[in-house]
């Protein structure tokens, strides 16, 4: 072979190479495209995904704002008591203070929802006996000083005396779950 | 200094006889591909890195709204799990309306001529909204009960299934109470 031909085989060797190197770097970058192409893709995903979360957020917390204003402002009073010893504490110290004459009570707990906020409650029968007016307040005390309190039973009649009346009650006091 | 010259470069004939027609091509193509190899992997690698640039970015900005959505999320159970205990509270509530109202206004609206031998108020246990009521009055005019009736419809309530059975000298009437909000 003459030294002109091995030139000639050299620089066509050359120029394979180089072509071959252009190509590797081509097909690179069409591979970073696609790469680049795919993480678009997702990006647009994501964003669609937390713009659908930011309506569904926002929808709900429109539809639930009413519930949970009623909740927020409603939470204190059913907090302040967590026991049942410390329900029968307060009704027995309103007993007192509203100096009814207080014929029988009985307190027990009892089941309201397993498993909910309030899961149980207090049911505490009284039985009062006092002048008619000086009974109706303290009941109203009792609804104003336990505004969680729900009367099942209230049953007025004639006490034996006077003015007074006979109270039959029944008075259920949430106490909240942990 | 012709002389000279010639010494150095002494006639001599040519070593090769020059390339043939067909391989003078292969220089010219080897500066072709040379050059466009020059641009062409310029380009490429520039694109290459844009490329790069850009994937970094969307996935910085996919990483930043996956986070959002995740405190979305987040802010969402904690909305849903508030609502719930809220539910609870307000169906409580709803069973809970205060009772003393009621019966100081059946009270007042009894007149001279008439006393309430008895009044109940018991909540429906299934439905504590629903309280039902007996009332007996004794002595008094027919519209006795009517009066009483018109007081608790002051207080926002509505009767349902309301009987009356009018004795001699005592008045039953019995209702369902529902308060107008519920």
């Amino acid at each position: 072979m003459k030294n002109h031909q091995s030139a000639c085989f050299l620089l066509l060797f050359v120029i394979g190479a180089m072509l071959y190197g252009v190509n590797s770097l081509r097909n690179s970058t069409s591979a970073q495209r696609d790469a680049m192409q795919k993480a678009l893709v997702e990006t647009e995903a994501a964003t669609q995904q937390a713009q659908l979360a930011q309506i569904q957020l926002k929808t709900l917390e429109a539809k639930t704002a009413q519930l949970r204003d009623i909740y927020n402002q409603w939470k204190p009073h059913f907090e302040t008591l967590h026991s049942a010893p410390e329900v029968e504490q307060r009704i027995v110290e309103l007993i007192r203070e509203g100096k009814v004459f207080l014929v029988s009570q009985k307190f027990q707990p009892i089941d309201v929802e397993k498993g909910s906020l309030i899961p149980q409650a207090l049911s505490a029968d009284l039985v009062v006996e006092d002048d008619y007016t000086q009974a109706l307040n303290w009941l109203g005390r009792l609804e104003e000083s336990l505004p969680s309190c729900r009367i099942t039973k209230c049953v007025l009649s004639r006490g034996d005396r006077g003015n007074d009346i006979h109270l039959v009650l029944q008075v259920q006091v949430p106490i909240l779950g942990s | 200094m012709n002389y000279l010259i010639h010494d150095i470069k002494s006639e001599r004939q040519n070593v090769s006889g020059g390339l043939p027609v067909g391989y003078k091509l292969i220089p010219i193509l080897f500066y072709l591909v040379s050059a466009s190899s020059i641009a062409l992997s310029a380009y490429f690698y520039l694109s290459k890195k844009a490329y790069e640039t850009a994937e970094s970015d969307y996935q910085n900005r996919t990483s930043q709204a996956q986070s959002e959505e995740g405190s979305l999320q987040a802010k969402q159970k904690t909305i849903v799990a508030e609502s719930k205990k809220a539910e609870v509270v307000a169906k409580w509530l709803e069973g809970s309306r205060p009772l003393q109202p009621v019966t100081v206004v059946i009270g007042r609206s009894i007149n001279k001529e008439s006393t309430i031998a008895e009044l109940s108020l018991e909540r429906n246990p299934d439905i504590p909204a629903h309280t039902f009521m007996q009332l007996k009055v004794d002595g008094g005019s027919a519209g006795q009960i009517e009066n009483s009736l018109d007081s608790i419809y002051a207080l926002g309530y509505e009767t349902y299934s309301a009987q009356q059975v009018k004795g001699e000298k005592s008045t039953d009437f019995q209702a369902t109470l529902i308060h107008k909000s519920k």
